[in-house]
């Protein structure tokens, strides 16, 4: 049976690629320097599978056709769609959890969306770039509506993260599967707030987490998330990985509110029994 | 009520490979989409502040104002200065 092995994650934001402000450059390097720790606890996990859960940037998904959840099963994804300061490249899907993950999902419970074609955009490609930059390893690909409300609820999300671990131990295949999460903590682009950081919002969030207190996390009510910004609703990604990982603490790894990037910038990682903590 | 496709314009947009140029025609450009005036004409000035109180989504605002060429800086007093002018 599939290993549910280990669980990252990150902020994912594309400016991390381009030269910081000078006053920024001590944050970034120590951001970026988070993602030599998420890949090299990446590599002693042993995973040979990555489901990346992120939110999307309204590029594949737009208000015509918008699921809360879905998966992509396809054999192959390109990425990234912008134009950012990586390079397009294919990455091999791992089509066979993909599809386990959706048919155990729509007999227990979560009614995911099915995606066959999908050009990933910044949420998922630059971590994977700071991760796997080769692409060696096959990703199964999930998507969260936090771009247009109104957004699956938080707790929702945790949920459907242990319904997704339930799914990956399920899967009858000899496989170690790690779950990296994608999302910003509060940040607002096209927003009148763009710039703000609600390091007091990040914080005790980042807190619940560190204490392995998924419910906690998910608690926050949905007016206080829109307080901490536009584009905080990307916490679900975290919340996801939360619920998967029900009761483990996350060790976080960065917390930097990065005034030039406008958003705090985070990693964390969580493992699945006490040997690694 | 349009605010589909209020998003639908710039969504489409933001995916055209001549994005940059084709703004310069903003006439022509959302001709054919299904907008009211105060839609067409926020679209038109802009006026950013009006587009995000008409349902524009944050992610295709921020990719509209990038395509005018503003700094974040410009971005932000542009959307004070339209929020200001709104209420007096």
């Amino acid at each position: 049976m599939a290993e549910l092995v280990l669980g990252v994650a990150t902020s994912h934001l594309a400016l991390v690629l381009r030269e910081p402000r000078p006053e920024d450059a001590d944050q970034v390097a120590r951001f970026r320097s988070g993602f030599s720790t998420l890949a090299d606890a990446l590599g002693r996990s042993g995973a040979d599978a990555l489901v990346v859960v992120s939110g999307e940037h309204v590029n594949k998904f737009f208000l015509d056709n918008l699921p809360a959840f879905a998966i992509g099963t396809a054999e192959t994804f390109d990425g990234p769609v912008e134009d950012i300061p990586i390079d397009k490249r294919k990455i091999p899907g791992a089509c066979g959890l993909a599809r386990h993950m959706l048919r155990h999902g729509l007999e227990n419970g979560v009614d995911w969306a099915r995606v066959d074609e999908w050009t990933l955009d910044h949420g998922m490609m630059v971590p994977l770039h700071f991760l796997d930059p080769g692409g060696a390893l096959p990703i199964v690909p999930v998507f969260i509506n936090c771009a247009a409300a109104p957004y699956p609820t938080l707790d929702r999300c945790r949920a459907v993260g242990g319904a997704l671990a339930e799914a990956i131990r399920s899967w009858p295949e000899t496989s170690r599967v790690a779950i990296v999460a994608c999302g910003g903590l509060s940040h607002s682009p096209g927003d009148v707030r763009m710039g703000f950081v609600d390091e007091e919002f990040d914080r005790a969030f980042l807190e619940h987490l560190r204490a392995g207190d998924a419910a906690a996390a998910a608690s926050f009510p949905e007016a206080r998330v829109e307080q901490a910004g536009s584009s905080t609703a990307e916490i679900r990604a975290w919340l996801i990985l939360a619920g998967a990982f029900s009761g483990r603490p996350m060790d976080i790894v960065t917390y930097e509110p990065i005034r030039g990037f406008g958003t705090g910038c985070a990693q964390g990682l969580i493992w699945p029994n006490a040997d690694h903590d | 009520m349009s605010e589909y496709q209020l998003n639908k314009a710039v969504y489409e947009l933001s995916r055209r490979p001549d994005r940059r140029s084709a703004i310069e025609d903003k006439t022509g450009l959302f001709a054919d989409y299904d907008l009211n005036a105060k839609e067409r004409a926020a679209l038109m000035e802009p006026n950013f502040s009006t587009l995000r109180a008409l349902g524009l989504l944050p992610n295709l605002l921020f990719r509209y104002y990038l395509l005018h060429g503003l700094s974040v800086s410009e971005f932000r007093q542009r959307l004070l200065d339209d929020a200001a002018e709104a209420e007096l």
